[in-house]
């Protein structure tokens, strides 16, 4: 029998599914420079052009080069796909074709229907028939269950972007395992468990629990029998570093061919890879080139993964999206780094590949880490715009050294714990309601419990604030209970059993809650605290616009004055989330967070005190709102790092964009800048930070002649896009927001 | 004490080695031409205190710290409040902070050397090495006060000359020789030659301002006219700052 574990240490990890004792035990730390890369092969070439043809293609079909209409995506739905199939050495597509878009219906099929209609397809009249008359939906669910509130919350935009017609996401499978133990050895542990754990008294909750590893066994089977048609027995550990990166990826094309969630990261896959190809290396089965062409061509299927969405999902989350994060680095709890040479390899694939905002690069930053790794890093970062930094020294301590970013900034323990995600309420909004009554003040409905205007003249921040505490509190309850009837009803009708296969059975549940408007509301409650700020009353009282005499501090300038509504606001709102329980005793997180969302949510917005107008688009994450730090750049990341990580676990984002000449002269000047940056921003007890090393006018540049910059890749709010894919209002607004351009 | 002042950047990278906190302050008389900061020739009433500078630059002090950084003075021209800024530099120094000046040296000698004790490294910006074309370039000033202060300061400091590029004004044949000649005459410990190609993003500013800007038609230099006048002084023997 092949011993596939042959020349790895033993520990732990032998007895029981432990991946990071594994990594532990057999990673090879790496300090030196970024020399050893090598360029891309003849293979991956020929592989990669052929798929910048269908991406030209696909975007010349605005957007969508072709979806399957008559067979609803599954794991082991469609006939192996290739893309050029000599020259394939990761193999492996959702549908049989690349680029075609498979529709998943479990989440609703209304979206399913429009989204085929958008780009001009019809779904087959077989698959509406049996999502409209035999099976539920979880979209159908969660409306029976919304009460007229929620209903109201959402329709008015003070909760959006709720997972209720999509496949929630934010779910990452330990895809690792895999390759580690093969498919018969989790089986078995997941037979063992559901034997075991589960068993006994039959409590709705043992049922469930049950049912749910009943379904987890079956979709490990289905996994299997997916490899296999591709020609792969992946019941056994991978035994070269090649099977690994397949067998890894064959359990992560399970998860998008069975969901469609908003956020499929594929974890913390580099510095696991690094183990197998130092044993090749070893062995002399595998090269430098042969090591970096298996990354490479990994990378180019992360690329080619698609989703079907609708128009409205579009607006919200702009440039097609999937969110397929790697996370690379950090340092160990045992204080050596958690860089390897794969970790350098993963970020190469920019070079040799060309800028692309999948997958989602995520550095975990310490100033610990080594000097060669931070200056390749923030060179490619600076070359690519598609790096975003997360602070490893301050997740570390909460999540250990084996976690991995969901999205953009929710980090959670690899295989152990799994999020609800929970979208964001708009904390803008929410102070409106505090001055108007609790009216919405588009519409003049009466959205929050009615409650007394304002007295006087001029708004009294004292009286605001406490109406505002009033409006978070009954929010928050609101928000409680709309994320637990969500989350009942994707579970019942979405349960994402490949990704699930791939955690622990006894798992850790967040719930995680978000917010937007952030600054917005900072700023208002500045100006109505320092300036004076007279209400504009319609009919109904509802404020349609505020006059503003004087000057406020604004956030954004590491003005303790308004930045303390900052950290306030946020503390106030995770206390009064934390008082309703969450469903499935999940635990309580809270993000400053918008994507691209930012945009929409401006507009469902009316006037604000602050000075905004009405439908202006809201900062994005917890950046400050445009053109209001004037400070300079550090000021700004001072502002956003006061607010506390222990407040929002999930995750606190912060967009940076600077044209090259200000980051400093020379490319050296500009890494070392950087390097900088970061270790002071981390050192901040900051959380995120993205950058966009562009100019302003290579944007615009790209707005007229778009086919000129296929591979143009910025980021926006915690992931990259590519930035022809936006449409101009999203365009417009990433170009309108504060570049640092000072020379 | 306060020093009257324009503005301040928290993440200058331009100004000196590393990040740092540039203070600009306001008031200057020279008034040149092609000035891309002419909103910082008059001070207002805005003022700020030399410990509340400190204050913040302590704020920043990791980045800082992380990139070899510190603090620039620029302006306007720092050095018509010496006191100010040498207080403000002995307060950098007491606390470990790396010092750098950004002036045009139009001032007196009196006042460059109460700064000087405190300053760890000058940007020195000339405008023209003869004194016809400095008289054109500003406010019809000579830049024989200039250039004595410029010796002092080479003599005492390292420097960086900064020298803006104006086609075929300040890259002749002419003033070029005269540049070559002035920076050989200085026998200076540490001079490094900075070539700012001259750039038109101070319209706006003048325009603002209401005020008529001479150099309307000029173009920026071209790539390569600043290779050519950095082969010009790097053949003279003068060393180049990093670009």
């Amino acid at each position: 029998m092949v011993n596939y574990w042959a020349d790895f240490a033993k520990g732990d990890w032998q007895n029981k599914i432990d991946v990071r004792n594994f990594i532990q035990k057999n990673y090879t730390p790496y300090e030196g420079n970024a020399d050893f890369l090598a360029d891309k092969t003849k293979r991956t070439i020929a592989v990669w052009e052929k798929c910048r043809e269908l991406l030209t293609k696909e975007r010349e079909k605005n957007g969508v080069l072709d979806i399957d209409t008559e067979k609803v995506s599954a794991i082991t739905s469609h006939a192996p796909g290739y893309i050029d199939r000599e020259n394939e050495v990761i193999v492996g597509l959702q549908l049989d074709r690349p680029l075609r878009r498979g529709v998943i219906v479990n989440g609703g099929l209304r979206m399913a229907v429009q989204a085929c209609k958008e780009y001009g397809y019809e779904l087959a009249p077989q698959i509406k028939e049996i999502y409209s008359k035999h099976v539920r939906t979880h979209n159908d669910t969660v409306f029976s269950l919304y009460t007229p509130e929620m209903r109201k919350a959402r329709s008015l935009g003070l909760l959006t972007g709720l997972p209720d017609a999509y496949g929630r996401g934010r779910i990452i499978g330990d895809y690792r395992r895999i390759a580690l133990y093969g498919m018969d050895r989790l089986i078995e542990q997941k037979e063992k468990d559901f034997a075991t754990l589960f068993a006994g008294k039959m409590s709705e909750e043992i049922i469930r629990s049950r049912d749910e590893t009943a379904q987890q066994i079956a979709a490990l089977h289905e996994i299997k029998a997916m490899a296999a048609q591709y020609g792969f027995d992946i019941s056994r550990p991978a035994d070269t570093a090649s099977e690994a990166v397949q067998w890894i990826y064959f359990g992560y094309l399970a998860a998008v061919k069975e969901q469609n969630g908003a956020a499929m990261s594929i974890g913390r896959i580099s510095t696991f890879i690094d183990i197998y190809i130092e044993r090749d290396l070893a062995r002399g089965i595998l090269s430098e080139i042969t090591a970096q062409e298996i990354i490479d061509q990994l990378v180019i299927k992360l690329r080619l993964v698609r989703m079907l969405r609708t128009p409205e999902y579009n607006e919200l989350f702009a440039g097609d999206p999937i969110w397929i994060t790697e996370s690379i680095g950090g340092m160990g709890e045992d204080g050596r780094t958690l860089v390897t040479k794969t970790s350098m390899r993963m970020l190469h694939t920019l070079d040799n590949l060309g800028a692309a905002p999948e997958p989602n690069m995520t550095v975990l930053w310490s100033k610990r880490l080594p000097q060669e790794f931070k200056r390749f890093a923030t060179a490619v970062s600076i070359n690519t715009s598609a790096v975003q930094y997360e602070n490893d020294e301050i997740m570390r301590p909460v999540f250990g050294d084996d976690y991995g970013i969901t999205c953009c900034v929710s980090a959670m323990k690899l295989g152990k714990m799994m999020q609800f995600f929970g979208a964001r309420a708009n904390l803008a909004k929410a102070l409106l309601l505090s001055i108007n009554g609790g009216k919405d003040e588009k519409t003049n409905k009466q959205l929050a419990p009615e409650m007394a205007l304002p007295q006087g003249e001029y708004l009294d921040y004292k009286d605001v604030r406490e109406k505002y505490s009033q409006v978070l509190e009954w929010l928050a309850g609101l928000y409680v209970n709309t994320m637990n009837v969500i989350h009942y009803s994707h579970d019942r009708h979405a349960y994402e059993a490949a990704q699930m296969a791939l955690h622990d059975s006894e798992i850790e549940r967040l719930m995680a809650f978000g917010v937007a408007g952030l600054s917005v509301a900072v700023d208002s409650l500045s100006a109505i605290k320092y300036a004076k700020v007279k209400p504009v009353r319609n009919a109904d009282g509802v404020a349609v616009d505020f006059k503003i005499e004087g000057e406020f501090p604004q956030y954004g300038n590491n003005d303790p004055r308004v930045d303390v509504f900052a950290r306030e606001i946020t503390h106030e709102f995770i206390t009064a989330l934390k008082k309703h329980p969450a469903y499935r005793n999940a635990k309580h997180t809270l993000s400053v967070l918008t994507i691209t969302s930012n945009v929409m949510y401006g507009k469902k917005t009316g006037t604000t005190p602050d000075g905004r107008k009405a439908g202006e688009a809201l900062a994005p994450g917890a950046n400050p709102m445009h053109k209001r730090d004037r400070s300079g750049a550090l000021a700004a990341m001072k502002s956003v790092a006061n607010i506390s990580y222990d407040d929002c676990r999930d995750g606190i984002s912060y967009t940076f964009s600077i044209i090259p000449e200000a980051l400093g002269k020379t490319s050296a000047v500009r890494e070392k800048n950087l390097m900088a940056l970061l270790d002071g921003y981390s050192d901040c007890n900051a959380h995120h930070i993205n950058v966009n090393v562009l100019d302003r006018s290579v944007l615009e540049d790209a707005m007229r002649h778009p086919e000129l910059y296929p591979q143009l890749t910025i980021r926006v709010s915690g992931y990259a896009v590519n930035f022809i894919r936006l449409d101009r209002e999203h365009q417009q607004e990433i170009i309108d927001r504060t570049f640092y351009e000072t020379i | 004490m306060k020093g009257y002042y324009h503005s301040k950047e928290t993440f200058g990278t331009v100004d000196g080695t590393g990040i740092r906190y540039v203070l600009f302050l306001a008031g200057c008389k020279l008034q040149c031409i092609f000035c891309h900061n002419p909103d910082t020739w008059q001070h207002s009433e805005k003022m700020i205190d030399s410990k509340a500078v400190l204050h913040e630059v302590n704020e920043y002090r990791n980045f800082y710290e992380a990139s070899g950084g510190g603090i620039t003075v620029s302006g306007g021209e720092p050095l018509l409040q010496p006191d100010f800024v040498a207080e403000l530099f002995s307060l950098c120094h007491n606390n470990k902070i790396d010092t750098t000046l950004d002036t045009a040296g139009f001032c007196s000698k009196i006042a460059l050397l109460k700064v000087l004790p405190y300053t760890d490294h000058v940007l020195f910006s000339l405008k023209a090495a003869t004194i016809p074309l400095h008289r054109k370039l500003t406010a019809g000033y000579s830049n024989r006060k200039i250039i004595e202060n410029l010796q002092i300061v080479a003599k005492r400091k390292p420097v960086t000359l900064r020298y803006v590029i104006l086609p075929e004004i300040t890259d002749t044949q002419i003033e070029m020789t005269a540049l070559v000649n002035l920076i050989h005459s200085l026998r200076a410990v540490n001079l490094k030659v900075d070539l700012l190609p001259y750039h038109k993003m101070g319209i706006e500013k003048w325009n603002a301002l209401k005020m008529p800007y001479l150099l309307k038609d000029l173009e920026p230099p071209s790539a390569a006219a600043i290779v050519q006048a950095k082969n010009k002084l790097q053949s003279a023997g003068i060393c180049m700052a990093a670009s």
